[in-house]
């Protein structure tokens, strides 16, 4: 199906792994995106995009560098500003002019592909940096928090360290608990593994397969193909601005329904 | 005399500007009655010439000396009144009695009808007249000597007109230089033949075993006088004509004339290097005191100047980008020096606004290195790393919250390099405040060069001194780098 209506009907339902938490809250999309366009200058990078996301789904984005699987992400922030169309998050749009972003981007966390860690700022504070002047929280009550995440993530011998003193493993590890402090209700991924070492992937991988079986909202762009195939409830095939094709991760890696994506599988597995 | 021409071109310039700010705001000055005996009890500021011996100089403890000093000093005793003098080299001191920042100067300034249309002279007090000097070892023995030679003279003096008067009938070379010192250095250089100035000045100079000779009779030439103000301090110019008629009358004009001029005329000690630097040490310690306090203050001023514009240059409106553009383009694009004659010499006039000499180097200091720091202070804050602030507004942090936290720590350990970098300028840059007559180094240095002739020496022993200065000053600002990062 080489067209931008999202399939609502095909796909959730038939993935196994998430899908009693699914069930549940699978009236209401929690993000809808309407006919998004955006180009850089005349460079067209969204053409007309539409998509929703329930509560508890794991979708990932695959497709080609430059087909706008990354920024069709950093638009689900209002990281990008898109040239038309509307993001709904939560009944929210975020293009309108009074919507207070700032109160918004507190339940969506996102983990970059290059960490973004504050680097004058031990790990323990990058932590509880957001959730105290953000949240409101006590120091007490967000290293509490902090702690108990970089327990999740195997790092709480690193609490006092400075991010220049960690692996890149460990520092998508800090970074995902420090998006998760803020306990988001969407958490988005742009391409979190890509700059990582092959043997970093891995423990990066399993915190992020915990997050989607704990039940976790998640967008994930990624070029890991076995992630997708594995976790996802629906994976989405991003070519040339606009999604070629969608469906579960059976659907398309089995029998991938277009010509573009049975090329684009036949270069990357 | 010397600088008969009046005013360096410098100095026009600024007379230039003040005269069009002027135009706007003066009325033609009234002129009052002098009334002598109202000088009685008050204080005058008088201005004079740093390096015009034997009239104005500093002797080895530093004190201000020479005949134009020993007779406004006996005049004021005389006359019942106080003086407060200040040395801030010729044309300044001329342009600060123009402009009301001073009441008097005594300079040897010869008495010229064009000098007349903007100040009133006292009776004059000395006649002078141009002599030539040559190197003791010279060949020249008179003007008919100097073909093809080259002649070094003071821009504006009397000595540079009477060399261009007589330049084609002998067909030299003619240089003209600031200072009498570099007259003397380049005579004993070889790099120029003979040179041309007032005749007090040589005899003072060749009675300081300076190494020269004069093998001419001086010309006859004009007389010194003190000015004020045209129709300006009328008491005081009467009181110091009254004063100077008394001394004349009772001898002790001629004893003051005897003491610098005479046979047996003080003279500067001739010490080895090490007595050289021993005797300018306290003088040029003031003048580091004085570098210092004025570049730290100036840099605070900078800083906070450097990180207003910074962030205006980086905002979002267009209007305050364009002030801060504005700002950059204005104080980098014009010299230091402009700047601190303007705020000293042509506010009090536009504005009746008077600073003290102090405060128009820490100005213009600040707003010419502001200028630089606004661009360090931008290019710091881009260069910090946009995903960086993409990753704090991803965590719900404001733009405000994001930039004070995250985003300028970052900045301020990428600028601090660079900021060190201009603070060490500044100690250099401060050194131009001299011709406003801050006492800073280098104006030191001047002080104690124009008195006993040695200038290679003690620009030798200055540039020691300001290796040392800012060899400190870095230690001290890595230091405290350190302590920051460490703490931050």
């Amino acid at each position: 199906m080489a067209n931008t209506t999202p399939t609502k009907k095909t796909n959730p339902q038939t993935s196994t792994a998430a899908a009693a938490p699914e069930a549940a809250a699978a009236e209401k999309p929690i993000i809808q995106v309407v006919d998004l366009h955006k180009s850089f200058g005349d460079n067209q990078v969204l053409d007309g995009i539409n998509l929703d996301v329930r509560k508890g789904e794991v979708i990932t984005i695959i497709g080609p560098s430059g087909s706008g699987k990354s920024t069709l992400l950093r638009c689900l922030n209002a990281l990008e500003q898109p040239t038309s169309g509307q993001v709904v998050f939560d009944g929210l749009n975020l293009m309108a002019p009074d919507v207070d972003i700032d109160a918004v981007r507190c339940r969506i966390g996102m983990v970059f592909q290059h960490f973004n860690l504050f680097p004058h700022m031990s790990v323990l504070e990058n932590i509880t940096f957001a959730p105290m002047h953000n949240l409101g929280l006590t120091q007490q009550e967000a290293e509490d928090r902090a702690r108990a995440l970089l327990e999740d993530v195997g790092l709480a011998e690193k609490a006092d360290a400075k991010p220049s003193s960690l692996s890149g493993g460990q520092k998508q590890r800090v970074a995902i608990a420090r998006a998760l402090a803020m306990r988001p209700e969407v958490l988005l991924f742009d391409e979190a593994t890509s700059a990582l070492d092959p043997e970093m992937v891995k423990d990066v991988l399993d915190i992020m397969r915990r997050l989607a079986d704990e039940g976790d909202t998640m967008i994930v762009v990624t070029h890991e193909m076995g992630f997708a195939r594995e976790v996802s409830d629906r994976v989405i095939f991003t070519e040339g601005g606009h999604i070629d094709c969608q469906g579960t991760p059976e659907e398309l890696f089995e029998n991938p329904p277009t010509e573009r994506l049975r090329e684009f599988l036949s270069k990357v597995l | 005399m010397h600088k008969t021409k009046g005013l360096g071109r410098l100095a026009q310039l600024v007379c230039l500007v003040m005269a069009v700010f002027c135009a706007f705001s003066l009325a033609a000055p009234v002129p009052a009655l002098a009334d002598v005996e109202s000088v009685k009890g008050k204080t005058y500021r008088i201005t004079t010439d740093t390096t015009f011996a034997p009239f104005e100089y500093r002797d080895s403890n530093g004190d201000l000396v020479g005949i134009d000093m020993d007779l406004i000093r006996a005049i004021a005793e005389e006359e019942g009144f106080n003086v407060q003098i200040e040395s801030l080299g010729f044309n300044a001191a001329m342009v600060a009695t123009e402009s009301g920042n001073s009441d008097m100067t005594i300079a040897g300034a010869s008495i010229t009808d064009e000098r007349k249309q903007t100040y009133d002279f006292s009776d004059p007090y000395f006649d002078s007249g141009v002599l030539m000097a040559v190197p003791e070892s010279s060949d020249i023995a008179g003007y008919q000597d100097l073909k093809g030679k080259k002649v070094v003279v003071k821009t504006g003096t009397e000595g540079e007109t009477f060399a261009k008067s007589i330049q084609d009938q002998y067909g030299f070379d003619i240089v003209s230089v600031d200072q009498t010192s570099t007259m003397v250095q380049m005579l004993q250089a070889g790099q120029a033949d003979a040179m041309f100035d007032d005749y007090p000045i040589i005899a003072y100079g060749i009675a300081q075993g300076n190494g020269m000779k004069s093998v001419t009779q001086k010309e006859a030439g004009n007389s010194y006088g003190a000015v004020v103000a045209k129709g300006k301090n009328q008491d005081l110019l009467q009181a110091f004509n009254e004063g100077l008629a008394k001394l004349k009358a009772d001898g002790r004009y001629d004893q003051i004339m005897e003491k610098y001029l005479g046979d047996n005329a003080t003279k500067a000690e001739q010490t080895s290097f090490f007595g050289l630097l021993q005797q300018s040490a306290p003088a040029l310690l003031t003048g580091v005191k004085n570098t210092l306090l004025v570049t730290v203050v100036a840099f605070a001023g900078a800083l906070v100047l450097g990180i207003l514009f910074g962030l205006m240059k980086i905002s979002g409106s267009k209007i305050l980008r364009a002030i801060a553009s504005f700002y950059v383009w204005l104080f980098r694009g014009t010299p230091l020096l402009i700047w601190a004659f303007f705020f000293y010499f042509a506010l009090p006039q536009v504005a009746g606004v008077k600073l003290s000499v102090f405060a128009v180097g820490a100005l213009a200091l600040a707003l010419n290195a502001g200028s630089y720091i606004t661009e360090i202070v931008r290019g710091a804050i881009q260069s910090v790393d946009p995903g960086q602030t993409e990753a704090a507004r991803c965590l719900g942090c404001s733009s405000g919250l994001t930039m004070r936290a995250i985003v300028f720590p970052q900045a301020a350990k990428i600028a601090t390099p660079s900021l060190i970098n201009q603070l060490i300028i500044m100690v250099k840059d401060s050194s131009i405040l001299l011709a406003i007559g801050f006492g800073e180094l280098l104006y030191q240095a001047q002080q104690i060069y124009a008195a006993n002739l040695r200038v290679s020496e003690v620009l030798f022993i200055v540039a020691m001194f300001y290796l040392v200065t800012i060899s400190l000053l870095t230690m001290l600002a890595n230091w405290a780098t350190r302590r920051f990062s460490e703490n931050g």
